[in-house]
């Protein structure tokens, strides 16, 4: 059998288990040690464990772990809710104002936890029951709180770029500035679309009743003392990255580490929630980095196969047009967003697509922005948008799941927007690490 | 068997503590007193390899892998059966691969001596020059051991038609 058949069944093997509800961490190790026995006998089967040791001692990974332990401790401290109320008193007299604010808190929230599930589940059951409460258009409110919540991962620190970093072995330091400006500009397209829309339209969005407006304002200034500390444990651990103050790892460790100390400092810290958080990065980290080892495998097989050679010719055949290659590859990006999660995609395509990307000469860390970015409508697209399923569990029997993914449209069509932007303009991701770093 | 993956996995986790322990000493210790340590990336390595490779069995235990359900939740349950199975068996496959070259790797590089029969497995070639490759190696052989146990007993039950199995991997 030639590589391209193989190649073809492979794709048609994997959409198959993929769509039977196989456990994803499976799919593809399965197809790997298929392919490895086949081709090399018992022998192939090396490659899938030594892959699987080499990538699970690097020590980069360990931010990864870090980072949730930080994240979980500012959520079980109710980092979330006081700073969604610190922020909600602004909202006054502004029609959309309280959407606004979700958005605002969202874009926060990214640079303390950055982690997407976490973050929809708490604005599911903070600002959603406020948006419900005073009416506003369900589909607008639900669509802020999955589309604001998935900005986790636009904003730095963000897990997708660490593992871009590793697998393009460019500075993940680098890819944390050059996703700033294009993250916060799509925070500004949601917050533009709900000013908007509640502007021609009062009805989809009331402002906060005259009597919640009353408050003083040295009260609501007291309301940011509680969110201070957690505020600059996050910013603490961004500038020790970006000033070359401690690796990522480091920085992340010292992250969880102050969000313990403002914890405590809160009385929210006890040992039953030492316990409950090291478990949930336990589970994070057994479920993501399974799925990596499969698709690790996978890759590697596929390379002593010759496929990866193949495959790059065939993309880099495609056209003449370097442009047209890479409208080819965020279209691949999408596509496999609309079926699996952004590990895996990442993992299947990059080995094939970075070698081309850098032949045509474009930049990877700009590539990695434009991942990140397609990665977001992954996000919200049906069947498969992680977002919707977080927001339906964290809401419950209140959303109907089809009802979430019917309010996704508007917000997808603005992520679309702001992926075209950073596209034909890679200067608006790429002035500020040029800027810092020279 | 369950019960004791899980707590063997949750004391994996507490290695996570101890890395944020080690991380902050090795920070302060750098900046602090201009002593780095040698041992705090080697240590912080191991532990969280280990954590990361027992987290698998953990999420298959608590039923938490990731699964595309869409298609599977609509199906008849004898269909939804088959289709349980069909995954834990491609499980089975992908682990006993892992378990089975998993030690063969750690064998080649733990059980090395040298011409006058000391020790000398594969080492890491740091300063501190642990056999860390060789640890991590092991590690991978026992957690893939350990993760296909745990899919073989839901295959067993499953195909004994007792729903504990099918039960576990719903819940998550």
């Amino acid at each position: 059998m030639d590589i391209a058949t193989v190649s073809i069944l492979i794709v048609v093997a994997m959409s198959a288990l993929l769509l039977l509800g196989i456990p994803v961490a499976f799919v593809s190790g399965t197809i790997a040690v298929v392919l490895a026995y086949a081709n090399f006998g018992t022998a192939g089967f090396f490659l899938i464990s030594t892959r699987t040791a080499e990538f699970v001692g690097s020590f980069e990974l360990i931010a990864v772990p870090m980072f949730v332990l930080m994240a979980s401790i500012m959520e079980k401290s109710g980092v979330a809710r006081d700073l969604y109320r610190a922020f909600h008193v602004w909202a006054g007299s502004v029609r959309g104002g309280i959407g606004v604010v979700t958005t605002g808190v969202a874009v926060l929230l990214g640079a303390t936890t950055g982690i997407i599930g976490g973050e929809i589940v708490l604005l599911g059951l903070i600002a959603l029951p406020q948006m419900l409460r005073l009416n506003y258009d369900r589909k607008l409110a639900i669509g802020t709180i999955t589309a604001g919540g998935s900005l986790g991962t636009m904003i730095p620190p963000s897990i997708i770029l660490i593992f871009y970093g590793l697998t393009a072995e460019v500075s993940i330091s680098h890819l944390f500035l050059a996703t700033l400006v294009p993250g916060l500009m799509l925070a500004s397209f949601y917050v533009a679309y709900i000013l908007i829309r509640c502007g021609l339209n009062p009805a989809l969005g009331p402002p906060l009743p005259p009597e919640e407006r009353t408050m003083p304002l040295m009260e609501k200034v007291a309301l940011f003392k509680g969110v201070l500390l957690p505020m600059l444990v996050a910013g603490g651990v961004l500038i020790s990255i970006y000033a070359g103050f401690a690796s990522i790892t480091e920085s992340a460790a010292l992250g969880a580490f102050g969000a313990a100390i403002a914890a405590w400092v809160r009385n929210a810290f006890s040992f039953a929630m030492l316990r409950s958080v090291l478990v949930q990065a336990l589970r994070t980290c057994g479920m993501v980095f399974w799925l990596v080892f499969g698709t690790n495998a996978l890759i590697g097989v596929y390379n002593l196969m010759g496929g990866i050679t193949f495959a790059s010719n065939v993309l880099a055949g495609a056209s003449q047009e370097p442009a047209v290659i890479l409208v080819v590859m965020i279209g691949v990006f999408i596509l496999l967003g609309f079926f699996i999660d952004w590990i895996g995609i990442l993992f299947l395509t990059m080995p094939i697509f970075l070698p081309v990307l850098t032949q045509l000469g474009y930049d990877p860390i700009w590539f990695g922005i434009v991942f990140n970015l397609s990665m977001q409508i992954a996000y919200l697209t049906p069947p498969f948008g992680p977002a919707c399923f977080y927001l339906k569990g964290a809401a419950g029997d209140t959303l109907e799941l089809s009802e979430i993914f019917a309010a996704q449209w508007p917000f997808i069509g603005l992520q679309i927007l702001a992926l075209i932007i950073v596209v034909i303009w890679p200067e608006l991701s790429l002035w500020l690490p040029k800027f810092v770093y020279g | 068997m369950t019960w004791f993956i899980k707590k063997l996995a949750e004391l994996s986790a507490f290695g996570f503590f101890i890395i944020v322990l080690m991380m902050v000493y090795e920070v302060v210790a750098r900046y602090g007193f201009g002593a780095p340590t040698f041992w705090a990336h080697e240590i912080a390595g191991l532990l969280g390899a280990l954590a990361f490779l027992l987290g698998g069995a953990y999420c298959m235990v608590e039923g938490s892998h990731m699964r595309i359900t869409v298609l599977r939740d609509r199906m008849p349950p004898g269909l939804r059966r088959a289709v349980d199975m069909l995954g834990l068996a491609c499980g089975a496959i992908y682990l006993s691969a892992l378990a089975f070259s998993g030690w063969q790797i750690a064998q080649r590089s733990l059980f090395r001596f040298m011409p006058d029969g000391s020790w000398f497995p594969e080492r890491s070639g740091s300063s501190w020059n642990t056999p860390l490759p060789a640890f991590i190696k092991f590690a991978l052989f026992v957690a893939a051991a350990l993760f296909l146990a745990v899919v073989l007993r839901q295959l067993v039950l499953l195909a004994l038609g007792r729903c504990e199995a099918s039960n576990e991997r719903d819940s998550g």
